[in-house]
């Protein structure tokens, strides 16, 4: 004798019951949340993107190397030098040479066409630190200040209409006319660079704190 | 604004052109070295799964006078699929466009799709933005 088919009580969709595909479903929809939760909801504490960029002896290139292009009107950042930042070469002309700390390459420019970057030197028992740019092709240095070893100083580079703005610390606003580059484009960040003609007589260590 | 309406418009002209091709919508948050950024894209999936559309994001600055969008990054999408398995899909991704206007950006990632129900997935992207890892998580609705 035939036994009578029990109606399950699932409904069949894609050969799929419903019901238990809802189930599923409600499930990784918990686990998204879960997920979002975890991700976005993080409770560590912030922590600063600081690096340690280092010139080696006998080299111009600090490591690490970084590429990356700017996204704001403004370049800010925190840099801190140590006693590496002291160096004689018995010789003024040299002595006097710009190393470059941290700027960028004006839109889908090179670094001696359109840039704008901070540059320093030990001069005179102490750190100077200067606006060092390119404007079509041309350089063009300005003294902005001085600032301590072993500390943050906090560094600002703003493209405005014609000119770059210089600011260190709360020191006054030095600006420097910029080139003809500008408009949609690529703007790389230049990172720091010994020289100058001479490279690095010791290894050169700048602590560099970006500010997104 | 009117980036945003430009966007909106070229997906759906482009849905036009593909008429096949089904749209989606999604709703995105990311969070990035530089804070977090909120977003919607539209985007065209092909038989293949391969994905393209634009998309629109931003971060919210919040002051006493109220929220406001800043550093917008709008452009174009593309995800290529590299492996599926039942309700999972993992996508190459690449968004490049424009942030305040000017400074082109292009963004590497990774993607993996979880296909909640016909019409809606849920995506967690891990790309590269401003040189160190992102993540962000997406929504995506079938229209």
């Amino acid at each position: 004798m035939k036994t009578p088919t029990v109606p399950t009580p699932e409904v069949i969709i894609d050969g799929r019951p419903i019901l238990k595909s809802l189930r599923v479903n409600h499930l990784l929809m918990a686990h998204v949340f879960v997920s979002v939760f975890i991700l976005m909801m993080g409770c560590e504490p912030e922590i600063e993107p600081i690096r340690q960029f280092i010139t080696y002896k006998g080299d111009h290139y600090s490591w690490p190397r970084v590429s990356e292009t700017l996204q704001s009107k403004t370049m800010a950042f925190e840099a801190r030098f140590n006693e590496t930042a002291k160096y004689d070469f018995k010789d003024l002309s040299i002595q006097s040479d710009k190393n470059k700390l941290m700027g960028f390459c004006d839109s889908n420019s090179l670094p001696h066409d359109n840039s704008a970057r901070f540059a320093w030197q030990w001069f005179n028992d102490r750190l100077e630190i200067y606006a060092y740019c390119y404007a079509n092709g041309v350089r063009l240095e300005q003294f902005v200040g001085v600032v301590e070893l072993n500390e943050y100083n906090h560094y600002e580079i703003e493209m405005a209409d014609g000119q770059y703005i210089f600011r260190l610390n709360n020191l006054p606003a030095v600006t420097v006319k910029r080139g003809n580059a500008s408009g949609m484009g690529a703007y790389y960040k230049l990172w720091p660079y010994f020289g100058g003609h001479i490279a690095a007589p010791h290894d050169v260590i700048i602590d560099i704190k970006s500010i997104y | 604004m009117k980036t945003i309406y430009f966007i909106l418009l070229g997906c759906l002209l482009m849905a036009g052109e593909v008429y096949a091709q089904p749209l989606k919508a999604a709703i995105g948050i990311e969070k990035t070295v530089a804070g977090t950024q909120y977003g919607f894209g539209l985007v065209l999936q092909s038989k293949r799964h391969w994905q393209w559309g634009g998309f629109y994001q931003a971060s919210l600055n919040y002051t006493r006078d109220g929220g406001q969008l800043v550093n917008p990054f709008y452009g174009i999408t593309l995800s290529a699929p590299l492996a599926k398995a039942d309700r999972l899909t993992f996508y190459a991704n690449a968004r490049c466009g424009v942030v305040n206007e000017i400074f082109i950006a292009v963004v590497p990632g990774l993607e993996t799709e979880l296909q909640l129900s016909k019409k809606i997935s849920f995506s967690a992207l891990m790309s590269v933005r401003m040189s160190y890892p992102s993540a962000q998580l997406k929504m995506t609705f079938s229209l």
